[in-house]
């Protein structure tokens, strides 16, 4: 094969066809070689696929979000920082209106009553200082009169 | 860290567009911002004002009164030491005066005087925004409760 593709020196391919004349089977298989080798040659000169072009025909069959903005590919940043950014924000945003609108807001701006008292004078009125048991409850200090103890409040 | 800046502003900008309504740009430090419900609690009828939804729940847990009924409404902004006088039914007055704020907690003077009877007085302090009661003198079928209430910015 090496002295038919001409890759041989000269006095070495004369000798390889001294030697094809008088060899039949040396002949057969130098003529399916040769088939052989115009076969793949004229299928590597001109029926090769043109590789380059299958993504792009692929790209084109895919979905438009495989596109990536201009913008994108030129900066190379990606989306989902300001995607989520905008989200949590607006999620907040949402949380709180719902807070303020809804009845229950009021439990998350109620104050808290809690109430120390450092100290009471009152020489005219019996005086009784009911602590909350709970924080929203208010604190309250009673002053009797003297001649009617009768509004005591609830055990 | 350019990527946690972008992702971030959008929280930065709405955290700064909420405090623009922050009450405490609209009042100075050293003030307080006192309120007092003057009620009349008796036992004729059934009624409560709606101006005391706020304190109705803990005026029926507290008080075997059926009636409950807002004689008047004051709101006076005071610093602190400076003195607040309301005037009560039955010839009494109210006087309140701040002495300061400690931990969100406002240390306040109470005292009623008049009414022929020697001064109540006392010192306590209150939770920012909270109310405490103070109730008994006699008002005519009834008796007045004060709910008296002390916001700091």
């Amino acid at each position: 094969m090496q002295a038919h593709d001409g890759q041989l020196p000269g006095r070495h391919t004369a000798a390889v066809e001294t030697h094809l004349a008088g060899c039949r089977e040396c002949r057969d298989y130098l003529g399916t070689a040769r088939s052989a080798s115009v076969w793949l040659r004229s299928a590597a000169a001109g029926a090769a696929p043109a590789f380059s072009d299958v993504w792009r025909g692929v790209a084109s069959r895919l979905p438009g979000s495989m596109s990536p903005a201009p913008w994108r590919i030129a900066w190379q940043i990606p989306a989902w920082p300001f995607q989520w950014g905008w989200l949590a924000a607006g999620s907040l945003a949402v949380a709180l209106l719902l807070l303020l609108v809804n009845p229950y807001a009021r439990l998350l701006h109620a104050p808290s009553h809690e109430a120390t008292v450092a100290f009471v004078e009152a020489s005219d009125y019996p005086v009784m200082v009911m602590m909350p048991s709970q924080p929203d409850e208010m604190t309250v200090i009673w002053l009797f009169e003297p001649q009617d103890l009768s509004p005591l409040p609830p055990t | 860290m350019s990527r946690r800046r972008h992702g971030s502003r959008p929280a930065i900008w709405l955290l700064a567009l909420l405090s623009l309504g922050s009450p405490t740009m609209a009042a100075g430090a050293d003030a307080v911002r006192l309120g007092v419900r003057v009620i009349y609690a008796s036992n004729q009828g059934q009624h409560i004002d709606p101006g005391l939804a706020s304190v109705e729940r803990q005026l029926r847990s507290s008080f075997r009164y059926s009636s409950y009924r807002r004689l008047d409404s004051h709101e006076l902004v005071r610093s602190i030491g400076q003195q607040g006088t309301i005037p009560l039914p039955g010839g009494r007055t109210l006087l309140l005066a701040p002495q300061g704020v400690s931990g969100g907690s406002v240390v306040l003077l109470v005292s009623i005087q008049g009414g022929g009877r020697a001064p109540f007085n006392s010192e306590l302090k209150l939770a920012n925004g909270g109310t405490i009661l103070v109730g008994g003198p006699a008002h005519e079928a009834g008796v007045l409760i004060l709910a008296i209430t002390a916001t700091t910015p």
